[in-house]
C-alpha cells in the first residue's frame, strides 16, 4: 500500500462511503477499473464492513415507548416509561437530583396548602368549613361571598383525570386512579354522620377562653349547651382558689354543622378573653387510607381463593396462611384508623376554659377610699394567714428530715464544740 | 420536526417510529446493560421533546438526534466513571449473530482500536453517519475524521479480512 498514486487511498474509502461529489467519484471509479491495488483496497474495505455487520444487537424492547403528555412542542412531557425504569435509574445515578426534586415537591405541597388555607380564611375568621360551601346556607359569618366554589375543590378531579390519561391501561396505578377518580366524581368521602355534602374532610378545633362573674352557673350552662346541640362532653375539670378565683376547663364535641351555634351559646357564658380556631384537611390522608384498605381487602380475597384450592405444597399453604393473617391484621388496623379519622372529621372539638373574674369579696361597691382600705385589710389578713399556713406546711414538709439530720450530726457536733471550747 | 413545532403531534410519533431502533442500537452497542440502553433512548427522545420549541433546522434532524444521543452517551460515561459499582461498558453485550465466533472476532478487533478511532468507525459503520456528522459529534475537523477512519479501517482490515482463525492464531 505504499505505491505512489494519483489517487489518495482515503479517497477510495470516501468513494465507497459515498462522500465524494459527482466528478471526483467518477474519477475514482475510473481509477479503480485501472488500478488493481486500489481495487484490492476497495474490496478489503468492503469486506471489513461485511465483517463488522456480523455484530447485530436486535431490536428495542417494549420498555422503550414514546414520551407522552406533550401536545405541543415545549409543553409538559412525561417520559412514558415504566416507573421502575425511570426512578431506579435516576436514583442510582444522581441522588442529589432526587434530593432537589424532593425539596421542590415539598415546596409545591406547602404552597398548595398555603393557598388552600388562604381560601379558607374569610373576614378575619381563621376558618370557614367547606361544608358551608356545600350547604350554601347563611349564618353569622357566611354570606354570598362564601358560597362560591373554592378552587381547591375542583383540583382532585382534574388531577385524577390528568394522571389517568398517562397511565397504561391495566396497570396498578390505573386501578388506584380508578378509585380516586370515582371518589372525585362524586362518591362521598365523608361518612354520612358528618352530614357534609362536600367531599373534603376537615378536622376542626376551637379553643374558647372566657371570664365570668357567674361562675357557679357555668357548669350547668355547658351541660345545657352541649345537650342542646347533640354533643357530648369529652372531659371536664375544675379548680382554683375558692371562692375568689375558680376555673373550669371542658372539652366539648359537637357535630360539625352545629359548631357555630354551639360556639355562639358558649360565648354567651361570659366575656370572651381569647378565641382561636384551627382546621386540618385530612381528605388526602383519608383517601389514601381508604384505597389501602380496599387493596388490602382485595388481596385478602385472593389469598382466600388460593387457600381454598389447597393444591399447593404444605409450605406454600402455610405461607399463604401467614400472609392472610398479616393482611387481616392490617385491615383491622386500617379500619380502626379510618373510623377514628371519620369521627374526628364529623365532630368539632371545642375546648372551653372559664375563669372566675377575680374580686376581693368585700369590694363589691364603687372603689371609695374606705372600701380600698377595707379591701387592703382583707387582703393583708389573707396574706398573713397564707404566710402562717405556708410556714406550717414548710415545717411539716422538712421537719422529719431536719430531725433526722439533727440526730445524725448531734454527736459529731458535740465533739467539734468541745474541741473548740478546749 | 418542523411539523411538530407547528403543533402536529403525529409528526413526533412518526419521528419516534423512524428513529427509535437506530438510536437504541446506537446505545446498545456501547452499553452492555440493556436497561441502560432503554433508559438513554427514552431520555434522548425526551430531550428532543423538551427542546422542540428551540429547534432550528440548521442540519438534518438525524444529525440533531444523534448529537443529543451522543451527548447522552458522554454524560452516561462520566457518571459511569464516577460510579465504581457500575460495570464497564462493552462487557457482556447481548448480541445476535449467526456465528458467535464471528461476533467475538469483530468485537475483539474493535476493542483493539484507540477509543476515538473506535467511536468514529462505529459511528460510520453501524450508525451510518456522514463524515461531516461524525466531525460535528466528536468535535474534530472532517478531514481528521476521514484520516482517522482510514487508519482505523486499516487496522480492522489487518485483523478481520480473511477467514476467522482459531483462538491464539488471530493477529
Amino acid at each position: 500500500m505504499s505505491t505512489i498514486h494519483e489517487v489518495n487511498r482515503e479517497d477510495v474509502m470516501a468513494f465507497l462511503d459515498g462522500e465524494l461529489s459527482g466528478d471526483r467519484a467518477a474519477a475514482i471509479r475510473i481509477h479503480l477499473d485501472r488500478c488493481p491495488e486500489c481495487r484490492t483496497l476497495a474490496d478489503d474495505l468492503r469486506r471489513v464492513s461485511e465483517r463488522l455487520s456480523a455484530w447485530q444487537v436486535g431490536h428495542p424492547s417494549d420498555a422503550v415507548v414514546m414520551p407522552t403528555g406533550a401536545t405541543t412542542p415545549g409543553g409538559p412531557v412525561t417520559p412514558g416509561r415504566s416507573p421502575r425504569l425511570w426512578f431506579g435509574a435516576h436514583v442510582a445515578r444522581s441522588p442529589w437530583s432526587v434530593a432537589v426534586a424532593a425539596t421542590l415537591l415539598v415546596g409545591v405541597v406547602a404552597a398548595v396548602n398555603y393557598v388552600r388555607r388562604r381560601a379558607l380564611v374569610y373576614d378575619g375568621a381563621p376558618f370557614v368549613s367547606y361544608d358551608r360551601f356545600a350547604a350554601g346556607k347563611g349564618g353569622p359569618d357566611t354570606d354570598g361571598a362564601l358560597k362560591k366554589t373554592p378552587p381547591a375543590a375542583a383540583a382532585p378531579s382534574a388531577f385524577a383525570d390528568s394522571i389517568s390519561a398517562q397511565v397504561p391501561p391495566g396497570s396498578a396505578l390505573q386501578s388506584r386512579n380508578a378509585i380516586t377518580g370515582g371518589l372525585a366524581a362524586g362518591q362521598p368521602l365523608v361518612p354520612a354522620q358528618a352530614g357534609a355534602k362536600d367531599s373534603r374532610m376537615i378536622v376542626r378545633a376551637v379553643t374558647l377562653s372566657l371570664s365570668t362573674d357567674k361562675f357557679d352557673d357555668v357548669r350547668a350552662a355547658i351541660d345545657r349547651v352541649t345537650a342542646a346541640h347533640q354533643g357530648r362532653i369529652s372531659s371536664l375539670s375544675a379548680g382554683g382558689d375558692q371562692p375568689t378565683h375558680r376555673s373550669l376547663s371542658a372539652t366539648v364535641l359537637v357535630p360539625v354543622l352545629k359548631t357555630d351555634a354551639a360556639l355562639s351559646d358558649l360565648r354567651a357564658l361570659g366575656t370572651v378573653v381569647q378565641e382561636s380556631q384551627s382546621s386540618e384537611d385530612v381528605t388526602d390522608s383519608h383517601r389514601d387510607l381508604t384505597i389501602r384498605l380496599a387493596n388490602a381487602k382485595v388481596e385478602e380475597g385472593r389469598l382466600g381463593e388460593l387457600l381454598a384450592r389447597r393444591t399447593d405444597k404444605l409450605a406454600d399453604v402455610l405461607a399463604v396462611e401467614q400472609a392472610q393473617s398479616r393482611i387481616r391484621g392490617e385491615i383491622e388496623q386500617m379500619t380502626a384508623e379510618e373510623q377514628a379519622m371519620a369521627g374526628r372529621a364529623s365532630l368539632a372539638t371545642i375546648t372551653v376554659q372559664v375563669e372566675e373574674r377575680y374580686r376581693a369579696e368585700i369590694a363589691l361597691g364603687p372603689a371609695t377610699l374606705s372600701t380600698r382600705f377595707h379591701n387592703a385589710l382583707v387582703d393583708g389578713l389573707r396574706g398573713a394567714i397564707d404566710a402562717v399556713i405556708g410556714v406550717t406546711l414548710a415545717m411539716v414538709r422538712v421537719g422529719p428530715a431536719a430531725a433526722l439530720a439533727g440526730l445524725v450530726w448531734l454527736w459529731p457536733g458535740r465533739w467539734v464544740w468541745r474541741r473548740i471550747r478546749q | 420536526m418542523l411539523a411538530f413545532q407547528g403543533g402536529d403531534r403525529g409528526a413526533f410519533e412518526a419521528l419516534f417510529d423512524r428513529y427509535r431502533a437506530p438510536i437504541w442500537t446506537f446505545f446498545r452497542r456501547r452499553i452492555w446493560q440493556r436497561a441502560e440502553a432503554d433508559e438513554l433512548t427514552q431520555e434522548t427522545f425526551l430531550a428532543v421533546l423538551q427542546g422542540a420549541s428551540r429547534y432550528e433546522p440548521r442540519a438534518a434532524f438525524r444529525s440533531y438526534l444523534f448529537a443529543i444521543a451522543f451527548n447522552q452517551l458522554l454524560a452516561w460515561r462520566r457518571r459511569a466513571q464516577r460510579d465504581a459499582a457500575r460495570a464497564p461498558e462493552g462487557q457482556d453485550v447481548s448480541t445476535e449473530a449467526a456465528d458467535p465466533a464471528d461476533l467475538l472476532w469483530v468485537r475483539e478487533a474493535l476493542a483493539a482500536l484507540e477509543p476515538d478511532d473506535r467511536e468514529i468507525v462505529m459511528l460510520r459503520e453501524y450508525d451510518a453517519l456522514s463524515y461531516a456528522e461524525i466531525a460535528t459529534l466528536v468535535g474534530l475537523p472532517a478531514t481528521t475524521v476521514r484520516s482517522r477512519l482510514f487508519r482505523a479501517r486499516g487496522a480492522l482490515r489487518a485483523r478481520l479480512v480473511g477467514e476467522p482463525v482459531a483462538e491464539g492464531q488471530r493477529p
